[in-house]
This record gives structure tokens, C-alpha cells and sequence, in this order.
């Protein structure tokens, strides 16, 4: 009987032990979610998309979301840069974090007036691509110093992006010419009814 | 009586500015021609990913080298490298978690952000700074010396393929040369986890 309780206090201890080891182990840390990773947007369209974060550690984490730089170049809206994440946020429950992407006018147009009017567009080059990723960055590093030199030490995760820009060709535009003819005739339509009035006069 | 005169000029005018507004319409309405009729059914697929990692409270904390009084110094260990008892003696303590909580394996990229630096600018040059890795577990062998490779300022993959719930174990070291003078170095290293054979990005 009482070399069953000694064994079951070694279990015990052993099982203490062995947890008191791993514990140190785990800190904070950031997980990411998504289920895009690329867009197909019309140039000059402003398109939004959603990543999520979580946590699945003991730790509560902060998270910093940070687009690579030539995703920098057409970001239009950023829901938040610092994201609170609680312990054990699981990937069910992950954070949405939303961006904006409003993408730029950059094919070309062949236009007959000022570069700008009565214009039509082919799309004969090639399409343009935003190629990054979306990176999420633990905040809160611990500053610790244990020593006199080394390295301080980040962590993060990150997911691929490319938002592909659409060229959307069209056929010659003649609106303005539209307008014009409409602007003139009736101007000309204004004067002529006025002089045939003053003329009965 | 007077013979009423029929207006020419502006007959053909409001003639003009009726094309010009039907030509207008037809310009900027997509006119629908004919009538089709079909049925269609919607075939949708989400793939979606998810991954999340922690650096072990040791790496958390920083790799550090310690007080170093006689130059030069070679291979000089991270102060954690050889304090492990679990899973066996003499382990490393600088790991990289990856959470069961993922569905894909993770490849660790690691970078610096610049050369080790002192307050007075002296450098260390990065090249010096050395790291090796191994995968699942520690001992005394493991992550080997002799594997050690420079860490650089862009990302490189150092472990790749960690399935969920593993463990990445580093290893760090630090040449000094002879020379270098007295003074406090310091840069930051990142570890970045990306699906396994995606790139590490910038």
C-alpha cells in the first residue's frame, strides 16, 4: 500500500516536472489567417480585403500588420495598424483586420484630344502585378538584457499577396465631341429663335 | 395674308441635337442586344490557411553572448545554447514553437536588422554572427556547430517543412576578431514563419 502511494507521488513529481520544464518554453505569440492570395481588381477600383490574426498561446500578444512596400504603393485605407490579441484566440475566433487597396490608372489610353479626350483603350501590355505580403509582427518584444551584447529578437508571420491590376479596354470614347455638337447647336439654336423673334418685332 | 416661313436652320439644329443626345445614350449605356435565356449554378472552392508561431521564452528574451574579456573569441555560445534538460541533457533553449493550431507546415526565415553595433558605432560584422538549426529536438549534438551558417540582413529559410507542433531548435554564436574595440554590440534578429516553400519576403 505504501509503495503505491510513493509511486503515485512519483508520478505526480515527474508529471510537475516535466510541465515545469515546458512552461518556460511557450511565450506569446501571432498567428495569421487568410484565404486570398490574390485579387483581380480594375485599375483605378478601390477593392477590400480581409486577413485574420490570432493567438493561440498563454500570453496575451499585441500585433503590429504591416503591408510589404510595393503593397505600400496603392494601400488606400488601413483598418488598424496595432491589434490587441487575446490569450488563446483560437483560429475560429481570429481578429479580422482589413485593408483597402485603391488601384492606379496605369494603362494607356490612345487619346486624339490633350491626352485626356476621346480616348480608346486595347490593353496590349502586359498586366501589371502588386506582388508582397502581409505580414503580422509581434509588438510588445520583451526588452530583457540579459548580457552586455547580443541580439534582441522579433518574431512574425506573414502571408503572400498579389493584387493583379485588370485592364478593362473600351472603344473609343466621342462623349465630348457629344456634348460639344449638343453645346454648339443649341447655342446657335438660342440665337437664331432670338433674331427671328426681335425680326417680327 | 402672310405666307408663315418655315424655320430650315433650326429644323436641322434640333435635328442635330437629337442624334448628337441619341449617340450620347448608345455611348455610355451597355445596350443589350437579343434575349437568351439560361439556367447557371454556382461552383465555389475556399481554400484557406492558417498558422501562428511563438518564439520560446529563452529566444523571446534575446540571444545573447555575454561578457567576453580575452580576444579574439571564436564560436562563442549563445547563453542559452546548452541549458536544456528536456528532452534530453544539454539542449538548447532557443526554439521556435509552431502552434497546433494551424493547418500547414511552416518554414522559419531569419534575418538581421543590421551588423552588431555599439553605441559608439563600432561594428561587428554580421558574418560573425552564426546560428545552426534542428528540427524536433535538442542535445548536446543538436543543432550542430558545424552547420552553422551567417545570418544576413535579408531573410533566409533556416528551417523548413516544421509540421504543426513542432519544434524549431537554434543555436547562436559569435566570432570577435582581435581588434575589435571595447563596448556593448547590438542588432535585432526576426524569425518570420511562412507556409512551407513560400517565399520569405522582404
Amino acid at each position: 500500500m505504501k509503495n503505491k502511494e510513493v509511486k503515485n507521488w512519483n508520478f505526480l513529481l515527474l508529471f510537475v516536472l516535466l510541465i515545469a520544464i515546458l512552461l518556460p518554453l511557450c511565450s506569446a505569440g501571432v498567428g495569421i489567417s487568410w484565404n486570398k492570395e490574390s485579387s483581380l481588381v480594375p485599375e483605378n477600383t478601390k477593392t477590400c480585403l480581409t486577413y485574420k490574426v490570432y493567438n493561440p498561446w498563454p500570453d496575451d500578444s499585441y500585433a503590429q500588420v504591416k503591408l510589404s512596400e510595393e503593397l505600400m504603393q496603392i494601400i488606400s485605407y488601413q483598418e488598424s495598424e496595432t491589434e490587441f490579441i487575446p490569450h488563446d484566440t483560437s483560429s475560429a475566433n481570429a481578429i479580422p483586420v482589413e485593408f483597402c487597396f485603391k488601384t492606379p490608372k496605369i494603362y494607356k489610353e490612345n487619346c486624339w484630344l490633350f491626352n485626356e479626350l476621346v480616348c480608346k483603350k486595347e490593353c496590349k501590355e502586359e498586366m501589371k502585378i502588386y506582388e508582397g505580403e502581409v505580414e503580422i509582427i509581434e509588438a510588445d518584444a520583451p526588452e530583457v538584457v540579459e548580457g552586455s551584447g547580443g541580439s534582441a529578437t522579433k518574431m512574425s508571420v506573414s502571408a503572400p499577396l498579389r493584387v493583379k491590376v485588370q485592364c478593362v479596354p473600351h472603344a473609343r470614347d466621342y462623349s465630348v465631341i457629344y456634348i460639344a455638337v449638343i453645346l454648339i447647336a443649341g447655342i446657335l439654336l438660342t440665337i437664331n429663335l432670338i433674331r427671328r423673334k426681335n425680326k417680327k418685332k | 395674308m402672310s405666307k408663315k416661313r418655315i424655320n430650315w436652320f433650326a429644323i436641322i439644329l434640333i435635328l442635330i441635337i437629337i442624334a448628337a443626345l441619341i449617340l450620347l445614350f448608345f455611348q455610355n449605356v451597355n445596350a443589350i442586344t437579343g434575349h437568351a435565356t439560361s439556367q447557371s449554378t454556382v461552383s465555389n472552392v475556399t481554400i484557406q490557411y492558417y498558422l501562428s508561431i511563438s518564439l520560446c521564452s529563452n529566444l523571446s528574451s534575446g540571444i545573447w553572448f555575454g561578457d567576453v574579456s580575452s580576444l579574439p573569441a571564436t564560436d562563442l555560445n549563445g547563453s542559452h545554447n546548452y541549458d536544456n534538460t528536456y528532452p534530453t541533457l544539454n539542449g538548447s533553449t532557443y526554439c521556435v514553437n509552431i502552434s497546433t493550431d494551424g493547418n500547414s507546415a511552416v518554414d522559419v526565415c531569419i534575418k538581421a536588422d543590421d551588423h552588431l553595433r555599439s553605441p559608439a558605432n563600432d561594428v561587428i560584422g554580421l558574418n560573425n554572427e552564426t546560428y545552426s538549426n534542428f528540427t524536433w529536438t535538442t542535445n548536446m549534438t543538436h543543432p550542430l556547430l558545424g552547420s552553422q551558417s551567417a545570418i544576413t540582413t535579408s531573410y533566409a529559410k533556416s528551417s523548413v517543412n516544421v509540421g504543426v507542433g513542432n519544434w524549431s531548435y537554434y543555436r547562436f554564436w559569435l566570432d570577435i576578431p582581435v581588434a575589435q574595440p571595447s563596448g556593448t554590440y547590438n542588432n535585432t534578429v526576426s524569425f518570420k514563419g511562412v507556409t512551407t516553400s513560400s517565399a520569405c519576403g522582404s
